[in-house]
């Protein structure tokens, strides 16, 4: 089946594969794989990056909903938010070889994920075309930490996994972001 | 139910990339002065300087390195710097290259150099504090169309930062037509993954240059495409090397590129020993640099790639470093 990908990013791209041009045209192959039309070669994913000024953690008053790990746990903790957000092993591979590495820059790392509509309205809107049957969008916020105490209490996000089935389209990315220009409270 | 898949990927919005460095290299060896003194035998020349570190005094001289070697490469011809990091070593008018090491700081090499007979070179050394390199990436991909059992072992210069799934001495993996298990959990991968640190790396140099290509910024992708291409790696392969190593090159405005195949692989990187022998393997490793413009004082010869044939059990890894900017003291 074809299906045409748009992209809305708050912000600008820096870097697409295949070149984003006002929008991916693609097939998508029963086995797997997608084959760019406008050339007709062969990738696994789409894949963009953007310049941001405005993201940031979300918080609720002294709340923060997301997670403050040891990052000796890095692998554990990523398998297990991963699998409850229902990626398939392809993707968390792919999560966890690149963000595993940044986490552990420090002895802890803040963690907050933004999901499904909170990505939309925060990281970068998103219009296919068919319509998916299932979508599931992910996005890292994270933050090395030389200590684990941030001021603020943080409180475990729950995730519901979910189904896959017919035309599924899943997106996964993230920010670091640099916190230690932030005076404490 | 048919099951049709897309999948999207993205890394985002220009931060902390892991591994970045912005440090400058400084010219780190000066030739002082070369010339005839009838004092020395026929046949001979005499290198003589001076070792000073990267530390200074209080009042801005810089500290000697006593005890830095300097030596030709066999190693036969070497001596070591004293007190006031002075040194002198008597070459043959046919040795080419002479060298400075010592533990903590980096090697400096001069390659090529005219030693004459009867000849006095004055020549002091600049070593920097050893420089620490992220060798990112290695990801090992496994095929084959028949069910088997691998095992997976390397050996990489430094330290292991990273590996996914966890390394415990090797891999025990089963690679069928559809991916890869680790054979003990049972769960799925589709590659094998490997980071490290070490401080002993850099381009591999020719007699007469350095096998490499400058590209300028606009063109990085169409290179890369085009020389993994010719390497041989699948779309899969091209794509994952090509959206990890494009977005950090083209910051730049123009790169030197060098890609490490085969023994070259095994010499600088990693040694990789997989039971059974893989039918066809094949090794890629990048080294790039940033470059303040188009030339190189090194004479650069475009790489020539060998192509690659996958059957049965087939092993592809690609790996990348990226070397820090170099600037030369005019």
């Amino acid at each position: 089946m074809t299906a045409s990908v748009k992209l809305d990013p708050k912000g600008e791209f820096t870097f697409t594969y295949p070149e984003y041009n006002a929008g991916w045209n693609v097939q998508v192959n029963k086995l797997g794989g997608i084959t760019d039309l406008a050339t007709n070669k062969n990738y696994p994913y789409l894949f963009w990056e953007a310049k941001s000024k405005n993201l940031f953690y979300q918080t609720n008053q002294n709340t923060l909903a997301g997670f403050v790990i040891n990052t000796d746990s890095t692998i554990q903790f990523l398998e297990e938010q991963l699998t409850a957000l229902g990626l398939n092993e392809t993707e968390q591979t792919d999560f966890i070889t690149f963000w595993g590495p940044i986490l552990q820059k420090e002895q802890f790392a803040l963690i907050q994920f933004l999901v499904d509509n909170v990505y939309e309205s925060t990281v970068a809107g998103l219009q296919i075309s068919p319509q998916p049957d299932v979508m599931r969008r992910v996005y890292i916020l994270c933050s090395p930490l030389k200590d684990s105490a941030i001021g603020l209490d943080v409180v475990p996000q729950e995730f519901k996994s979910f189904e896959r089935f017919g035309f599924t389209v899943v997106e996964w990315g993230g920010s670091e972001i640099d916190l230690t220009n932030l005076k404490p409270q | 139910m048919k099951f049709v898949f897309l999948f999207l990927a993205i890394c985002s919005a220009g931060f902390l990339f892991a591994g970045d460095r912005k440090s400058i290299l400084r010219q780190n060896y000066q030739v002082v002065s070369d010339e005839y003194n009838s004092e020395v035998p026929t046949g001979k020349c005499l290198v003589k300087g001076q070792v000073l570190g990267p530390n200074y005094t209080a009042d801005g001289k810089q500290i000697p390195l006593s005890g830095a070697t300097i030596s030709t490469l066999d190693r036969k011809k070497t001596c070591v710097a004293d007190n006031q990091g002075n040194y002198k070593l008597l070459l043959d008018a046919t040795d080419t290259t002479v060298y400075m090491f010592m533990a903590g700081y980096e090697e400096i090499v001069i390659w090529n150099y005219n030693f004459q007979s009867k000849h006095v070179v004055t020549i002091n050394f600049y070593p920097y504090f050893d420089q620490i390199y992220e060798v990112d990436k290695p990801v090992i991909y496994l095929y084959s169309e028949k069910e088997l059992n691998a095992e997976v072992k390397f050996a990489c210069k430094g330290a292991l930062t990273f590996t996914y799934p966890v390394y415990n001495e090797s891999w025990k993996v089963q690679v069928n037509s559809i991916g890869i298990k680790d054979a003990e959990t049972g769960k799925a991968y589709p590659y094998l993954f490997w980071e490290a640190e070490t401080n002993e790396l850099d381009f591999n140099y020719e007699e007469d240059g350095i096998s490499a290509a400058i590209i300028k910024t606009d063109s990085v992708i169409s290179y890369l495409e085009n020389s993994l291409a010719a390497m041989g790696l699948n779309a899969t392969e091209q794509t994952d090397f090509i959206t990890f190593w494009a977005p950090r090159m083209i910051l730049h405005e123009f790169v030197l590129v060098q890609f490490l195949t085969g023994s070259l692989y095994d010499e600088k990187i990693s040694t990789m020993q997989i039971t059974p022998k893989p039918d066809a393997l094949l090794r890629v490793f990048m080294l790039w640099q940033p470059l303040p413009s188009s030339s190189n004082p090194i004479k650069v010869i475009p790489q020539k790639f060998e192509k690659f044939d996958r059957n049965g059990f087939t092993v592809v890894e690609w790996g990348g470093t990226k070397l820090p900017s170099v600037e030369l003291i005019p």
